[in-house]
């Protein structure tokens, strides 16, 4: 649970600045985008990651 | 996302357990968060959920904490407006967590990255929008 708490802790604090520059720099609807497109490729890159693993194991 | 308040409010209602403490187990943070690494690197998957879940958090909590009332004062909406639209997405998440119990999943992990993946599509599809109806801030 601290791991767990420390893992999401980090990011929760540093997220909201990190928003807010993005928001600053490109605008409200872009920084909706980008922020969708790293979400969308992060996913991606995980599950791509995953499944090698998985075949890799088998 | 957690809210330190409600979750201080509950510990301090819960009673105390009292639980059996193996001989010689150590306690503290440290012990606990090097109990919980050596936990995490013996299931496979586990650490890269956990990192991804890490990643996500920060790409995504501050845009509904920052975003949110930005997107309500262009819209010219009250103190009210942001209000409504984490409202909304607490119910969105609550109708979500009942739904999903509901489901026999069997690739957890999988399942568990994915959904960050659905999440990005609908975010993406609300910045790439090329027009808004009229009323709807740009």
């Amino acid at each position: 649970m601290a791991l767990w708490q420390t893992g999401i802790a980090a990011p929760l604090t540093l997220s909201p600045p990190l928003a807010a520059l993005i928001i600053h720099a490109v605008g409200l609807t872009a920084g909706f985008a980008i922020s969708g497109t790293a979400l969308a490729a992060l996913s991606g890159l995980s599950l791509l990651t995953l499944t090698r693993r998985h075949t890799a194991a088998a | 996302m957690d809210d330190p308040a409600v979750s201080a409010a509950t510990l301090v209602a819960l009673p105390p357990i009292h639980t059996a403490q193996p001989h010689g187990a150590r306690l503290g943070t440290r012990a606990d968060l090097a109990a919980g690494w050596a936990a995490v690197r013996c299931a496979p998957g586990v650490p890269l959920v956990l990192a991804t879940f890490t990643a996500a958090a920060l790409l995504c909590s501050g845009f509904l904490a920052v975003g949110l009332p930005a997107w309500a004062v262009r819209a010219h909406g009250g103190p009210g407006t942001p209000g409504l639209l984490q409202g909304t997405a607490g119910l969105a998440e609550v109708a979500g967590a009942l739904a999903l119990i509901r489901l026999r999943l069997h690739r957890l992990a999988a399942t568990a990255i994915a959904a960050w993946g659905v999440l990005g599509a609908f975010r993406l599809f609300l910045g790439a929008a090329p027009a808004w109806p009229p009323g709807c801030p740009s």
